[in-house]
């Protein structure tokens, strides 16, 4: 059994480890947090614990504390609606909320609950992104979520890892714990930085290696610091890498080796491509890849299966087929020799990395009093991804067509955050159904 | 109306039907786009309005993909990649 402590082991202690804007620990910095809570650590040892909403640098030093002492810790990221938190501390049996005031770990007690998990490794327990539904607790643990990762701390030297995804996701978690076996540092930004200030710190401390969304790599290459930037490594995941983005990466940091990465929370780590080109090849399907197995199930998603079947639903609810494998309800499409992603089974759209139901837009067009129809659907943009595209059929024909879309609009933005809100609206006479009478969808 | 008529026209549509507000005293060409008052989803969307008024989207026909940092980059790709342009 490995742990995150047993990690830093392997690392030369002068090496720098967590860098902010303001203030860089090394690794040994980091062993002597340790050591200064050897103590206090043993009150809440074998608890099951919560780290709920602190800053991405405390969740960092959090966990160097925590793994490999107590049972499990439930990563809550600061954007989890907090009606939740009761209805997940139950779920997993939180004994303390845990924070950090000037590197000493305090607690808050939640509740005194009998601990069933018997496991002597450290359970991590990530939320899924959600899309309309609540987000699930999946478990991990160290060793699930390391599988794949580098740990030659030689190599790892060389690396400046930039976190621009959240820490408290299975994104950024992978990102934090590549950086860390590898000895690398990891620059931090927090979740309210702004794009610029976001790159700032990433040139300050000589950023080479970052893993970002495709949507955020076009921002980047918007971005006027785009010339203080250069990558040795840029990886990209949380969605559909097009060839659009992985070309116009490759002509502008042409030495980088550039990686697009299939993994999820439910998933856990899946597999990456290295040739730059959208999609993956089709021999992954035939011959498998790394450890992992791919098939199409009936209707042409995905589905993956990892040698070790480590990561589950807290809930006890499977998230396997009787036969290991897990559906990721990513749709795929062979062309050639080549395994294309289509979109998602539920129909979510993907706006930027972040997933929009089509009938709860479709619902709020209907209540904002213009609309007697409506069929939301995705369109490909270069710049997102994705929009959110909507053809409506209005009560009355003769309004004002600019009127019509301006009290739509602002009744949508009312109702919906802005990625969900309809990028085009286009007025039909009528819309589409099937035979059964469902509005068509493609 | 010329192409750079159309697309400041255009971006000023998006930036209303948005609810954002210019960051800039004017859209000149040295402006940075994500600068400007439009966010990268404004952007997403001035280039779907686009593509419908134009019946073009230049960011699907690059050879070699390119990202504008200014708004003179963003016009002078759709002026480059117009294929009603005369050569």
């Amino acid at each position: 059994m490995n742990s995150l402590k047993k990690v830093l082991s392997n690392i030369p202690l002068d090496r720098n480890a967590l860098m902010t804007d303001t203030i860089s620990l090394t690794y040994g910095d980091i062993q002597k947090v340790i050591e200064k809570n050897s103590e206090i650590i043993k009150q809440i040892k074998s608890s099951n614990v919560v780290i709920n909403g602190r800053s991405r640098f405390e969740f960092a030093k959090l966990l160097f504390l925590l793994d490999g002492e107590v049972k499990s810790i439930l990563f809550l990221p600061q954007d989890i609606d907090a009606s939740l938190h009761d209805r997940y501390y139950e779920e997993a049996q939180i004994n303390f909320e845990v924070y950090l005031e000037n590197d000493i770990i305090k607690y808050n007690f939640i509740n005194k609950i009998e601990n069933t998990n018997s496991s002597n490794e450290t359970i991590w327990i990530i939320p899924t992104s959600g899309t309309t539904n609540i987000p699930k607790l999946v478990a991990h643990t160290f060793n699930s979520l390391t599988r794949t990762a580098k740990s030659d701390t030689d190599i790892g030297k060389t690396f400046r890892w930039g976190l621009v995804f959240d820490i408290y996701r299975f994104s950024g978690i992978q990102v934090f714990l590549q950086a860390m076996l590898s000895g690398s540092a990891l620059i931090i930004s927090e979740a309210n930085a702004s794009m610029s200030e976001i790159l700032n710190n990433l040139t300050l401390h000589h950023c080479n290696a970052l893993s970002a969304t495709p949507s955020f790599w076009r921002k980047v290459l918007m971005s006027k610091e785009l010339n203080e930037l250069d990558f040795t490594i840029i990886t990209l995941g949380g969605e559909i890498a097009d060839e659009n983005i992985l070309q116009a990466l490759k002509v502008k940091f042409s030495h980088a080796k550039i990686l697009h990465i299939y993994a999820s929370t439910e998933a856990g780590v899946g597999f990456s491509v290295n040739d730059a080109h959208a999609g993956f090849p089709k021999h992954y399907l035939d011959n498998g890849i790394n450890g992992v197995s791919l098939k199409l199930s009936s209707t042409s998603t995905l589905m993956i299966k990892n040698e070790k079947q480590a990561q589950k639903y807290l809930s006890g609810n499977s998230l396997y087929e009787d036969d290991g494998f897990i559906d990721t309800g990513d749709i795929v499409e062979i062309k050639g020799e080549r395994v294309y992603f289509l979109g998602r089974d539920s129909g979510a759209i993907n706006v930027g990395g972040n997933k929009v139901q089509p009938e709860e837009i479709e619902h709020v067009l209907l209540n904002s009093g213009y609309v007697h129809a409506a069929f939301v659907y995705p369109k490909k943009n270069p710049m997102m991804g994705n929009i959110v595209c909507a053809d409506v059929v209005l009560y009355d024909e003769t309004t004002d067509a600019k009127i019509a879309k301006t009290g739509i609009l602002q009744y949508c933005r009312e109702k919906l955050e802005n990625f969900k809100v309809p990028g085009i609206i286009k007025f039909v006479a009528e819309l589409e159904t099937t035979q059964s009478g469902k509005l068509k969808r493609s | 109306m010329n192409i750079k008529e159309t697309i400041k026209e255009t971006y000023l549509e998006v930036l209303e039907q948005t609810g954002s507000e210019l960051l800039v005293p004017e859209l000149t060409d040295d402006v940075v786009l994500l600068e400007s008052g439009l966010d990268s989803l404004g952007f997403a969307i001035l280039v779907a309005t686009l593509e419908e008024k134009l019946e073009f989207d230049p960011f699907t026909m690059m050879d070699e993909p390119l990202y504008p940092t200014t708004f003179g980059e963003f016009v002078s790709i759709y002026e480059k990649m117009n294929p009603n342009n005369q050569i």
